[in-house]
């Protein structure tokens, strides 16, 4: 019923359009469809006014009869009437139906179509844009936000053009048959209007306080819940539980501030129609006896009234919801407008040599610090360069640049003597296998995890990339090797598988740039030893960067910048840079006298030697 | 935060169980909900009246042509108004304030509960799905009790009320309209069940669509650095399709209930109107009954279909409700003894007496451990991953029970010593120090207000966190961000001991895991922080590196959950077995690469 459908009509094409201008956009592109619906709509509600006219005629049809003058309705003819009414229901059914149908299936392909977009342009934004957004906004964004769009393009809209045409056929039809009581039945409603309004501002104020502790609630939960091992060792529990309280009685406070309003609405609502009800009791009571209006005519004036009523009862609500879709069509058209800092270049290339050369780079992000400032340094195609420096001096950031997931403030990095800024975006990804600080892999097989960058790999790509990330070694122990189910809903690798397959993931896209961002801290020394001795081979003839701290990496490198708030403050090899004694020496003789002080116990080796299958701990069971 | 469930199980509109106990929530305010009913059953009395008045008007005033009575009819009309609106007011308002308690009580409870249970339970339960219990699913309670049933109450009994109504003004147009009343229930059921099936699979893809972006968004770097935009959106094209379908589905039902139920309402106003208006006729009805009767047979209808509406709601309710239940259900594993005592002052004696645990029967993690450690030592535990060290670390903060055997501090087994008391003189270093959005002062002291001040800045002195943090914006009133974001990894170290030091435990356990990441300086900084916390205390740590191995007394070898090898690093070096071995493979590693 529905996917036909969808196809018969290509309604899955995208619309194109930048910033506030998509919603309208595909609005655009299915102004068809919502005529047609809105057309339909108007017959609807034209028709569901007109029962009310034909009870109309049968009262005075009645009344003449009684009263003898000039009339003789029967059963017949009562009976046509009645056949008349179902028929004009019929006809409102069918119209109503296809309206509906129409109009929000559109809303509904319209949300299809911007969950679609919107995630899209997700998957194009920046690292700039995800340093300050929170994912459970953006999800929250693509699914309630989006709902809410949906129904306001669907339903509410259906709603709100429903009430504009009851009411103004309303009036019309209620003309026809006396203008004064028509004025005087229509008087109400600004007061109406005017009570909405004073009803609307004080909820919406008061709703968004209740979200916001409501908010305040979810993030209390959750940090309490994560941290109950913690609380659990100290004891806390008491102290949780105090606080949490606290917020608990806000959350109360500010929804009784919230219900006194909630609960007024409604009823007021339903006096003030009524009241509507009341006028025209009086008013076209004396109207009948005086003979100005016939009894039909009271009559359908009263029913009239009674299906304006019931359509002024939804208007709260559908307020509400324009409200909420007008907030939502806001917080969506804000990710739309997010640009990505990082433009495509019209430059193509299939092959690059590797030469990496970062010409006076400056990073801040807006007016804090510069991460780094004015950076200048060349990487000759094959060689292999080590960064050293503490926590926090930019060395990720620095590396980030070459594949573009940050673009320079001032200066700019060049690959092959070509500002990265000119080459296609995929075409410069393709040539760089990046293996980040935080290794992250899907929930798919650990096949498709590696194979992630290049799926036409042979099996002997593959084994190469397995041995040297020394993956291998673990698959004997996933039970169904590479086609293992990794991540949420299958099996948990520890810190170490996890960096091994992202490495094997880089290396298997054969770049001939190679970066590694401290890429082995997981893995204990001995499979780190292994790694960078097999990768000594493949490094041959590749441009490699590594961040690291562990000196037989560093030894390992051909050349080693030393990094320090931002800035290169020595480079040479490491023989050159020992001999000067400056920076790097003392952070090699730290970082030597902390290794030989600390070297890992590498509880590896035990297992390797002792225990093959030895149990996991308890999950989480650690205090 | 329902993001990560898939449990779209949907509950049973109504289930007398879980009703009576969620009706027990509402004791402690029955006089709330009884004057509210009591407000309700005048309500739907009150609503009739406006309708009467019009009848009456019609049949006494206008119809004879008089006008006398009808200032009387008015202004009977507005006092009815008024007592509605205020009727109507005083109860929602009432109800409004019954639901907000019942919230307040149930997340309550369901809080404490919750910090009362073992953490085995935590083991159990991700995160993500207490939190939806917490907030979700209580509020999901709290909407039908404040609104939902109020509305359906209301509306049943202006249904029984206008019944009666009717069969008084008009007894055989009565029976005619209560005959459409019954397949319209019929038709609602219907739709209401092909309804359920397309809303059940709206939401499962929707929780598909959840689970994934979650993915591609914490995953975004990776699909650009790969290229990998496009394979990624196919799948997320697949889930995102099938709830447009589930949509659609859910949207045909809808299209199609509607004028159903504007088909079956214009063919009872077309049959009250042949059958009335022949009444009529026959001078067996008045006009103003056969108005009253067109105008009741709107408001007749509505209830039921607005029944359809809310029944989405009720059943959502109800699920909520089993799974706050359920939670409440969970019994707490470890508990107090009836006699737990708490110790005058704690020396740090600890033992383990043949102590075996397994987390799941049968699958021992931990066989017939047993040693002693003398208060003011120094121990490390040595071993592979899955020896069982954390494990031993969680049993001695009793977070789960043993099996066989017995934990015992000072010489008294813990299961006697009340579990708080316990946990507040056994101090633990986590490996991933937990920190809270809140000030750097409370991080330290974790809110608990028995901790002053002064004792914060000299536990932060004395473990070398006190520099950082008067460096910060506003130093120990600075707040941190989520998950202390705000915060390197070393910093965050540095709270977490200055927390052990600041709760002064006389038995320190320290994880002491791998921490690659860190650089030296900040490392060493931690180093020394570490020893001045161990210092004149019992302390026991999972250690990783030589470095702390060696300053400590006494290395316990942990190997399949057994203790293999007890004794100085001398002594073990001597011995010639796991311990020595591991020594002397770390050392040719370390020669090899020199």
């Amino acid at each position: 019923m529905t996917t036909a459908e969808l196809s018969a009509d290509g309604s899955y094409a995208r619309v194109v359009g930048s910033g506030g201008d998509r919603i309208f956009g595909y609005l655009k592109r299915y102004k068809w469809p919502y005529l047609a619906g809105f057309v339909a709509l108007l017959g609807a509600t034209v028709l569901a006014l007109l029962p009310p006219l034909v009870v109309n005629w049968a009262v005075d049809d009645i009344d003449r009869t009684i009263r003898g003058v000039g009339g003789d309705i029967g059963a017949a003819g009562l009976l046509r009437y009645a056949a008349l009414i179902a028929a004009i229901a019929l006809a409102e059914g069918v119209l109503r139906y296809f309206s509906r149908w129409v109009v929000s299936g559109s809303s509904r392909r319209i949300e299809y179509g911007l969950r679609e977009d919107l995630a899209n342009h997700l998957l194009r934004l920046d690292q700039g844009f995800y340093v300050q957004a929170r994912t459970g906004d953006l999800m929250s964004r693509l699914t309630n936000d989006l709902q809410a769009v949906r129904d306001f393009l669907g339903p509410t809209v259906v709603d709100i053009t429903r009430s504009i045409v009851i009411l103004v056929a309303g009036f019309a039809f209620m003309w026809a048959i006396d203008l004064r009581l028509t004025l005087i039945a229509f008087a109400y409603l600004p007061v109406v209007i005017l009570l909405m309004a004073y009803f609307e501002t004080n909820i919406e104020k008061r709703f968004f306080e209740v979200q916001d502790q409501i908010a305040e609630l979810t993030e209390r939960s959750q940090e309490n819940i994560s941290g109950i091992r913690a609380i659990k060792a100290y004891a806390q529990e008491d102290a949780e539980i105090r606080t949490f309280a606290r917020e608990n009685e806000e959350m109360r406070r500010r929804s009784m501030r919230l219900g006194k309003y909630e609960a007024a609405l409604l009823p007021s609502m339903i006096v003030l129609t009524q009241g509507g009800t009341l006028l025209v009791l009086w008013f076209g009571g004396h109207d009948v006896v005086d003979g100005r209006i016939s009894l039909g005519d009271f009559t359908q004036f009263f029913l009239i009234l009674t299906i304006l009523s019931s359509q002024l009862m939804a208007v709260g609500w559908i307020v509400a919801s324009a409200q909420l879709g007008v907030v939502a069509i806001r917080r969506i058209n804000e990710i739309f407008r997010t640009t990505s800092a990082i433009a495509d270049g019209p430059h193509t290339t299939s092959h690059l040599r590797g030469d990496v050369e970062f010409q006076g780079v400056t990073v801040r992000f807006g007016a804090a610090e510069p991460i780094l400032r004015d950076v200048s340094l060349r990487i000759a195609a094959g060689s292999t360069v080590a960064i050293v420096g503490a926590t926090g001096q930019g060395k990720t950031t620095l590396v980030n640049l070459v594949p573009r997931l940050l673009d320079p403030v001032e200066g700019s990095v060049l690959v092959d003597g070509v500002d990265v800024r000119e080459y296609r975006l995929d075409d410069l990804r393709q040539q760089v296998g990046f293996v980040p600080q935080e290794s992250f892999l899907f929930s798919e097989s650990l096949r498709e995890n590696v194979s992630y960058g290049r799926q036409d790999a042979s099996d002997e790509d593959y084994q190469g990339a397995l041995d040297i990330s020394q993956l291998s070694n673990d698959l004997q122990q996933l039970t169904q090797g590479l086609d293992t189910v990794i991540g949420e809903r299958g099996m948990t690798l520890s810190g170490g598988q996890k960096q091994r397959a992202a490495i094997a993931r880089a290396l298997l896209k054969d770049p001939p740039v190679l970066i590694l961002d401290d890429a082995l801290s997981h893995v204990d020394t001995h499979t780190e030893e292994e790694i960078l001795r097999r990768l000594r081979t493949y490094m041959r003839g590749r441009t490699t960067i590594l961040i690291a701290h562990r000196t037989s990496t560093l030894r390992s490198a051909d050349r080693i910048v030393v990094l320090e708030d931002g800035a290169i403050v020595e480079q040479g090899s490491h023989a050159d840079l020992i001999a000067r004694d400056g920076v790097y020496a003392r952070i090699y003789r730290e970082q030597l006298a902390l290794e030989s002080r600390s070297e890992d116990v590498d509880a590896r080796l035990v297992e390797r030697e002792h225990a093959p299958d030895t149990p996991a701990d308890g999950e989480g069971g650690a205090p | 935060m329902s993001f990560y469930e898939e449990d779209d199980a949907i509950g049973k509109v109504y289930d007398s169980r879980l009703a009576g106990r969620l009706l027990t929530y509402l004791r402690p305010y029955r006089l709330q909900v009884v004057a509210s009913l009591l407000m309700m059953f005048a309500v739907a009395g009150l609503e009739l009246v406006p309708t009467l008045i019009v009848r009456r008007a019609i049949d006494h005033q206008i119809t004879p042509g008089q006008t006398d009575e009808l200032p009387v009819l008015a202004a009977v009309f507005a006092a009815t108004l008024a007592c509605i609106f205020t009727l109507r007011f005083v109860q929602m308002y009432l109800m409004w304030w019954v639901g907000q308690h019942f919230m307040l009580d149930l997340r309550m409870q369901l809080f404490t509960h919750i910090q009362r249970m073992s953490v085995s339970f935590f083991d159990r339960n991700p995160v993500g799905r207490l939190v939806t219990r917490l907030t979700g699913d209580v509020q999901q309670i709290e909407m039908v009790i404040s609104q939902g049933v109020v509305q359906i109450l209301t509306n049943l009994l202006m249904v029984g009320a206008i019944v009666v109504v009717l069969y008084y003004l008009n007894w055989q147009l009565a029976l005619i309209m209560t005959a459409f009343l019954i397949p319209l229930v019929y038709l609602v059921r219907i739709f209401a069940q092909a309804q359920r099936q397309a809303f059940r699979d709206q939401r499962m893809w929707m929780a598909r669509i959840n689970a994934y972006l979650n993915e591609l968004i914490t995953g975004v770097a990776i699909i650009q650095l790969f290229n990998r935009q496009r394979r990624n959106m196919e799948y997320f094209d697949q889930r995102n399709r099938g709830a447009f379908d589930a949509n659609m589905r859910v949207l045909f039902w809808y299209a199609v209930f509607e004028p159903t139920v504007v088909i079956f309402n214009a063919v009872t106003l077309g049959t009250i109107l042949w059958v009335g208006g022949m009444n009529v006729l026959d001078d067996a009805l008045t006009f103003g009954t056969l108005v009253a009767f067109i105008t009741f047979m709107q408001r007749f209808f509505w209830p039921i279909r607005e029944l359809s509406e809310r029944y989405t709601m009720i059943q959502g309710a109800m699920a909520s409700a089993e799974r706050i239940f359920g939670v409440l259900d969970e019994p707490e594993e470890v508990l107090d003894e009836e006699d737990a005592r708490e110790l005058e002052g704690v020396r740090g004696d600890i033992r383990f007496d043949h102590v075996s645990f397994a987390y799941n029967p049968g699958n021992w993690v931990l066989k017939d451990v047993d040693f002693t450690i003398p208060a003011g030592q120094k121990v490390a535990i040595v071993g592979a991953t899955g020896a069982g060290k954390s494990t031993m670390m969680a049993l001695l903060s009793r977070f789960y029970d043993v099996q066989q055997g017995e934990v015992l501090v000072d010489g008294v087994p813990i299961r006697e010593l009340r579990q708080r008391w316990l946990r507040r003189h056994v101090g633990v270093m986590l490996q991933d120090p937990w920190v809270v959005s809140d000030t750097v002062e409370e991080n330290i002291r974790l809110r608990d207000p028995s901790i002053s001040t002064e004792q914060i800045h000299a536990a932060a002195e004395a473990v070398g966190a006190h520099s950082f943090i008067e460096r910060l914006p506003e130093g120990y009133q600075t707040v941190l961000a989520e998950r202390g974001a705000n915060l390197s990894t070393g910093q965050k170290q540095l709270i977490a001991l200055a927390r052990v030091a600041a709760f002064n435990p006389a038995i320190v356990l320290v994880m002491d895991e791998a921490t690659a990441s860190i650089d030296p300086e900040t490392e060493d900084i931690i180093q020394r922080g570490l020893n001045r916390v161990m210092a004149g205390r019992t302390a026991i740590i999972i250690a990783h590196r030589l470095n702390t191995i060696r300053s400590v007394d006494r290395i316990i070898v942990l190997h399949l959950g057994e203790v293999v090898e007890d004794g100085s690093h001398e002594q073990l070096m001597a011995l010639g077995g796991i311990y020595a071995r591991l020594y002397e493979l770390q050392y040719q590693v370390q020669s090899a690469t020199s």
